[in-house]
């Protein structure tokens, strides 16, 4: 059965919005759009918290959004409306307006979804796909949908089989699509904060001494972050085995680290939302951390175009932490 | 493990490291570390781009202790901290840095006790020290001297010198100075900061230009006209008056930061993208500046100062009622300059630059002014005069950087009549994310040992060479001042100056 909606109306509304859009200002409006980004979730997920998802993520990434909706069941049906996203900078006269296509479809319609989507991409731009639905990711009829894409973005942190996860991020990263997770992204902070440590040169020249790696994850036992930090470590360590991963008291993903060695130990603790606190021998000192949300992550990795050679090196590794 | 490298270093997402260091701040009481030294390391710190062990000594006369001097600089990041929330625990943290040394620059046992005090810290710095001259340029040649006489000019580490402006006076004070800096420390540690070319904006231009295939066959002699480069200024000398008029707009801006923007904008490309090959060619670029004849001048430059006006509703003082300055001040508060660069790129075209106090806003920008269409084939039907408006590309630096192209359109409906329309780049809201201020880039640049974004000392004369005629001439001269009035956009002859190529200048 043929979709509902054709590509061409889209593009109509979204002209007739931007004429609209100009009409009410006096200044006019700015049209920003720097790639086109899709954004595919489940029904469920709150509007809210995607809209202001998408809000952030559009003042440093402005694009033409696609939101794709998917609800559950056969319904062939697809609907689709347009709007924009405006805000005024501030000290600034003039909107800055990214518009918004959004697509309504059940899991049997997502066959249809790619043909529209492709009609309605902003030519000649970047195409980055973010998957906020584990489930959506690994259903079949998804897959056409990764091949518009230059770059994919999951997140392997709120997926109930995480192992499972992993394991097909590495099959289509097989396949050669561009697969990037979050669970990565946010580990950064904590990555950067433990190879600072290594600047030093007294510490870096015991580095080879270092044989033993401990990781404290959240209260439900390790996940994704703690496999990607342990496999993270391994290698920079240059180390096969040693490494011990064990469940924390509270939510926090990654709670501690430890690397032990003859000569040196050296700990770090998450000590609040912005602190980590750093223990060489007898020495200790706070090390600012910061904790990002969802867009920042999105932020980050949006800015991130080519490959990521080093999460290409520790999935396998982090694989086989995670026992998958 | 010398040499050895971090394998948990990963340049794809973590910012630069930089080594940690001592960083000395000569003349620590003063206004520029207040409002911006001390909040852009706060910044860095933030921005976990500080590394860890770093120091950050101050030192002027005024006693205090190292916590007098942690509170002071707390209130002043407090209140100069741009677009950033201050964060009280990492203030904590980053105040364990914050020392203070109390000292006369011109006491020999002053640097004696500022070496052991630094020695003290040398496991955590590995010996890098950064000394920062924060101070009149009077205490440049005593504090080098100082520094080396207790033997902190060299040793285990680095050790580099940021100079703030002026550098000199003239062209034989600005010679002067760099051999005393030199007698000291190498050119390659002299860090001579001009915040201007720390500006995003300013950075950007070498990216617009040099990444871009499309205006590089433009940027020459065939295609553009003229250059006008406007740095205008709405407020006065803002109690500044005393200092200012022994300076004024030609030595303030145009020696050093406009003259340098216009380098970037008129430069050739480098080979590479690195320190010593890009100010080289900057520096070939501002040698090329024809250096006028003293019975050139008249015609090449004007000079005005701002007398008595109205900004809204409000009353100005003319330059000569600032508090501080002599009623019968020739000083330049507004400085105009016709300059050519002599090489086979740029023969022949004007680059008109501006600067001026009391202007009637605050803008900085660079209009590249492109030849008209070689034939206007739709004069005919067009009665608007548009028609030979030239294609004018326009790179704002401040307050909203950006890019706008501005080129003729049809206007809608019957009939070919045209309109100039404007394609606009804007830098905010293309890249929503802060940008760093010029403070925070050059002090990491320096601590990072990239100097690129730094002036040299070939530079730096160079572009007191193109200067001095015109300083030399007005210095000879009794101006009728004032010629302008405050919240205008400077005086007549400016005008004049460019109605004699057949150029006016655009209104920012
Ligand atoms: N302010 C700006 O925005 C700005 C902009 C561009 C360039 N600059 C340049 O940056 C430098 C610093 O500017 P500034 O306005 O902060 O300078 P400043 O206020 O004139 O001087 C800084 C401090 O130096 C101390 N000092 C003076 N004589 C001293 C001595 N013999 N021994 C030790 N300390 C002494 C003074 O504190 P004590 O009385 O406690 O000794 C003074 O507060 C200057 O070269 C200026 O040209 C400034």
């Amino acid at each position: 059965m043929p979709p509902t909606v054709s590509p061409e109306a889209i593009l109509k509304e979204l002209g007739e919005l931007w004429v609209a859009l100009g009409a009410g200002d006096e200044a006019g409006v700015l049209r920003a759009c720097a790639m086109t980004l899709i954004i595919a979730a489940d029904e469920e997920e709150e509007a809210g918290v995607l809209g202001e998802m998408i809000a952030g993520i559009m003042h440093d990434h402005p694009s033409r959004a696609i939101v794709l909706r998917v609800r559950d069941g056969s319904d062939p049906d697809i609907e689709s409306r347009v709007l924009a996203q405006c805000w005024m900078p501030f000290g600034r006269r003039q909107q800055i307006c990214c518009e918004q296509i959004e697509i309504m479809a059940s899991e049997t319609g997502l066959e249809d979804v790619p043909r529209i989507v492709l009609g309605v991409m902003a030519p000649d731009l970047p195409v980055v796909l973010v998957c906020r639905s584990p489930k959506l990711f690994c259903l079949p009829a998804f897959q056409p949908l990764l091949s518009v894409a230059g770059k994919v973005i999951v997140d392997s942190r709120c997926a109930s089989e995480p192992r499972k996860m992993l394991a097909r991020i590495a099959s289509l990263r097989q396949l050669g699509h561009s697969i990037h997770d979050l669970a990565w992204t946010a580990l950064t902070p904590w990555r950067e904060v433990i190879a600072g440590a290594f600047d030093d040169r007294a510490t870096l020249s015991h580095l080879h001494e270092l044989h033993h790696v401990s990781i404290k994850g959240g209260k439900r036992g390790p996940g994704p972050e703690v496999w990607y930090l342990g496999a993270w470590l391994l290698r920079g360590l240059d180390l096969e085995t040693g490494i011990e991963l064990a469940d924390g008291e509270t939510d926090v993903p990654v709670q501690a680290v430890e690397l032990r060695g003859e000569g040196l130990n050296l700990s770090f603790f998450r000590d609040s939302r912005t602190v980590i606190r750093f223990v060489r021998g007898d020495v200790a000192a706070n090390l600012p951390f910061t904790v990002s949300s969802d867009w920042e992550l999105m932020r980050e990795e949006l800015a991130l175009p080519g490959k990521d050679s080093v999460f290409e090196e520790i999935l396998p590794r982090a694989m086989a932490l995670a026992g998958g | 493990m010398e040499g050895a490298t971090n394998p948990f270093q990963d340049s794809l997402r973590f910012d630069r490291r930089v080594p940690p260091a001592a960083i000395v701040i000569f003349g620590a009481n003063g206004d520029l570390t207040k409002r911006k030294l001390i909040p852009s390391l706060y910044r860095l710190a933030f921005e976990r781009r500080m590394p860890s062990g770093c120091v950050i000594y101050g030192n002027s006369r005024t006693l205090m202790t190292d916590d007098d001097f942690r509170e002071k600089m707390k209130q002043s990041v407090r209140q100069f901290l741009e677009d950033t929330p201050f964060d009280e625990a990492l203030w904590e943290e980053f105040a364990k840095s914050l020392f203070y040394l109390p000292g006369d620059l011109k006491d020999p046992a002053f640097y004696q006790a500022l070496a052991s005090r630094l020695n003290a810290h040398e496991a955590a710095t590995g010996g890098n020290i950064l000394f920062y001259l924060s101070t009149q340029p009077s205490h440049y040649e005593p504090v080098v001297n100082g520094l080396a006489s207790a033997g902190l000019a060299e040793g285990r580490g680095w050790r580099r010198v940021v100079v703030e402006k002026p550098f000199g006076y003239d062209l034989a004070t600005a010679r002067e100075l760099n051999q005393r800096l030199q007698a000291v420390f190498p050119e390659r540690e002299i860090y001579r900061i001009d915040h201007y070319l720390g500006k995003e904006t300013v950075q950007n231009i070498l990216a617009f230009r040099f990444a871009n295939g499309i205006f590089e066959p433009l940027w020459n002699r065939r295609y553009v006209n003229h250059v006008q480069i406007t740095a205008a200024e709405s407020i006065g000398v803002e109690g500044r008056g005393a200092y200012y008029q022994t300076s004024g707009a030609l030595r303030d801006m145009i020696q050093n930061h406009l003259l340098q923007v216009m380098g970037t904008i008129a430069m050739e490309p480098a080979a590479v993208f690195e320190p010593n090959a890009v100010r080289d060619e900057r520096a070939k670029l501002l040698r090329s500046v024809r250096v006028h004849k003293a019975e050139d001048v008249p015609a090449h430059a004007v000079a005005g100062q701002y007398g008595p006006g109205r900004a809204g509703l409000v009353n100005i003082p003319g330059f000569r009622q600032e508090p501080g300055v002599d009623p019968a001040s020739l000083t330049d508060t507004y400085a105009a300059v016709t300059f050519f660069v002599d090489n086979w790129r740029w023969a022949g075209v004007p680059f008109y630059i501006r600067t001026g106090k009391r202007l009637p806003k605050r803008v900085t920008d660079i209009a590249i002014h492109f030849n008209a269409a070689p034939l206007s084939i739709f004069d005919r039907d067009n009665h608007n005069g548009y028609t030979m408006r030239p294609n004018l590309l326009i790179i704002r630096i401040q307050p909203e950087e950006g890019i706008s192209l501005r080129f003729l359109s049809k206007n809608p409906g019957a009939g070919m009549r045209l309109r100039p329309v404007s394609m606009d780049f804007n830098y905010g809201s293309s890249f929503g994310v802060r940008t760093p201020t010029a403070y925070e880039t050059l002090l990491l640049d320096a601590m990072a040992g990239d100097a690129t974004l730094y002036t040299r000392q070939d530079m730096v004369e160079a572009s007191w060479q193109v200067v001095q005629p015109i300083l030399d001439y007005w210095s000879s001269r009794k101006f009728d001042f004032p010629n302008y009035d405050a919240g205008s956009w400077g005086p007549k002859e400016s005008d004049d100056m460019l109605a004699r190529r057949g150029h006016v200048w655009r209104v920012p």
